[in-house]
């Protein structure tokens, strides 16, 4: 099925966050999730919907027994310890099952060593050795005072950037902050409203590699205007868009 | 905007955010337990990890983002205020049980392996850290739901099945799931712009929200045609989406 339409998409992810998709098409949908980031912001935006549902579930308590089970998983030496006994008790009736799945897992590798350009491009090799970093547009935005303030980041082929906030910023008492991206010719345009704390992901009306190509930096500027056409005049924040690759 | 609605609330612990205290008010109202409250303050194991639990005045948003770092004192200070809402969410789906309870661990499993993945923002709206961590708890819930045998008809948890475990902590019969739609619709101020529907949509959208049903599920529950009931579904989630819009609740 070919998922391009957004009225399907939307359909699909709200009905996949409600949990009315059968358990073949939920698998099939979160595979589609894991490639698509439009699918993903979808989703997010489903959640956030049905979640407010949620207020009227009356609470419960469960068995101490949970945290302690989950204390044992998340702290490394609590695990550890929990983990041999099982471990041993496992392996002995699993040997030769294991060994076999052993043998085909080395018999893979193998092959994948071998030849990895088969499975990976260049670019992928080179990531997962890693000896770089994936193709994106970064951009790091300092204060005045060359204080960081914001990393923004956008995968080169994507079409979602992300926005970190690294240091502390006060809320504008009116107005938002918004991101211009500034080309070296031509007229700035916006990138959307940034946070001021924790971290937002958003869509882009295109590729960062088309959007972005050109443009050498990125300014952040106080606007009470709901859409600005142009940056304001009051930047706030300002830093190279460099190109990561 | 997203929360707002509730803003002034009591705080329910120290520090607590505007957005925390939207749940934690919310949850509050609905808690049929007492005792499951007073219970929060008997955890020992959190109380040997961290002493002064309860003078962290950080939000959950702060919490999260220590997490992901791996500070684990403050994953257990998130386990500590959400747990028994989250439970809550799981217990709707599958009853209270062992199987609600696995849910809830893999949960918080994957709540500390994923916690740097959380966004507070996504594409220009904002995402309470509830938002997340429900939607977690109830994909595991639903994946739980999903694997299980189907439950006959009768022992679905409309009528507040929930095994006897349950009535030993709880006052009342657990509410339906007509109930509680019609509950967090009053919550959320949105009761009249829903009601706008028929109730069958209504009656639809709260069997597959509450107890996780598939369109079949629902058809079957409801002895309607499977495509009216998919209708009435999609239906109510754009007038859902369509409300929460008109009442600045999330766009």
């Amino acid at each position: 099925m070919r998922y391009t339409h957004p009225e399907l998409l939307e359909h699909l992810a709200s009905s996949y966050v409600l949990g009315t998709l059968s358990r073949g098409a939920r698998r099939r949908f979160e595979r589609l999730q894991r490639d698509r980031a439009d699918v993903r912001v979808l989703v997010t935006q489903w959640e956030a919907r049905l979640g407010q549902l949620a207020v009227s579930v009356p609470a419960h308590t469960p068995s101490p027994k949970v945290w302690a089970a989950i204390a044992a998983r998340t702290q490394p030496r609590a695990s550890e310890q929990a983990a041999k006994p099982s471990w041993l008790g496992w392996l002995k009736p699993a040997g030769f099952g294991f060994g076999g799945l052993a043998a085909g897992v080395i018999a893979a590798s193998a092959f994948f060593i071998a030849v990895p350009t088969l499975f990976l491009s260049s670019d992928q090799l080179a990531m997962r050795s890693g000896e770089r970093l994936p193709q994106s547009y970064v951009g790091l935005l300092t204060d005045a005072q060359g204080n960081g303030k914001l990393l923004v980041s956008s995968l080169r082929h994507g079409k979602t950037m992300t926005v970190k906030v690294i240091g502390p910023i006060t809320p504008p008492a009116t107005g938002r902050l918004v991101l211009w991206a500034v080309p070296a010719s031509g007229p700035a345009f916006s990138l959307g409203a940034m946070p001021t704390s924790g971290s937002a992901v958003s869509m882009l009306p295109d590729t960062s590699e088309k959007l972005l190509s050109k443009v050498s930096k990125l300014v952040v500027t106080l606007e009470t205007d709901a859409n600005p056409a142009k940056p304001g005049e009051t930047v706030v924040f300002s830093g190279n868009c460099a190109k990561l690759w | 905007m997203n929360g707002g609605m509730w803003a002034g609330l009591r705080p329910a612990y120290p520090g607590q955010t505007p957005a925390d205290a939207d749940w934690m008010q919310a949850f509050e109202k609905n808690v049929s337990s007492a005792p499951a409250y007073a219970a929060q303050a008997e955890l020992p194991i959190l109380s040997r990890m961290k002493p002064d639990l309860d003078a962290d005045t950080r939000s959950l948003q702060a919490l999260i983002a220590a997490a992901a770092q791996g500070d684990h004192a403050s994953f257990a200070r998130i386990y500590e205020r959400t747990h028994t809402h989250l439970f809550g969410v799981a217990v709707r789906i599958l009853g209270q049980g062992q199987a609600a309870e696995d849910v809830l661990q893999e949960a918080y499993v994957s709540i500390w392996k994923s916690a740097a993945g959380y966004r507070s923002e996504v594409d220009g709206q904002p995402i309470q850290p509830m938002t997340w961590l429900i939607a977690i708890v109830r994909n595991k819930a639903l994946d739980a739901f999903r694997s299980r045998a189907r439950r006959k008809e009768t022992e679905l948890p409309e009528s507040g099945d929930v095994g006897e475990e349950d009535t030993e902590t709880t006052a009342a019969p657990a509410p339906s799931a007509a109930q509680l739609f019609e509950q967090a619709t009053e919550a959320l101020h949105i009761e009249g712009c829903m009601n706008a529907l028929e109730g069958s949509h209504r009656q639809s959208l709260a069997l597959a929200y509450y107890q996780g049903l598939s369109h079949t599920e629902v058809a079957a529950q409801m002895g309607a045609p499977l495509g009216s009931v998919k209708a009435w579904i999609r239906r109510g989630l754009e007038k859902l989406k369509g409300c929460l819009a008109a009442q600045g609740v999330v766009a």
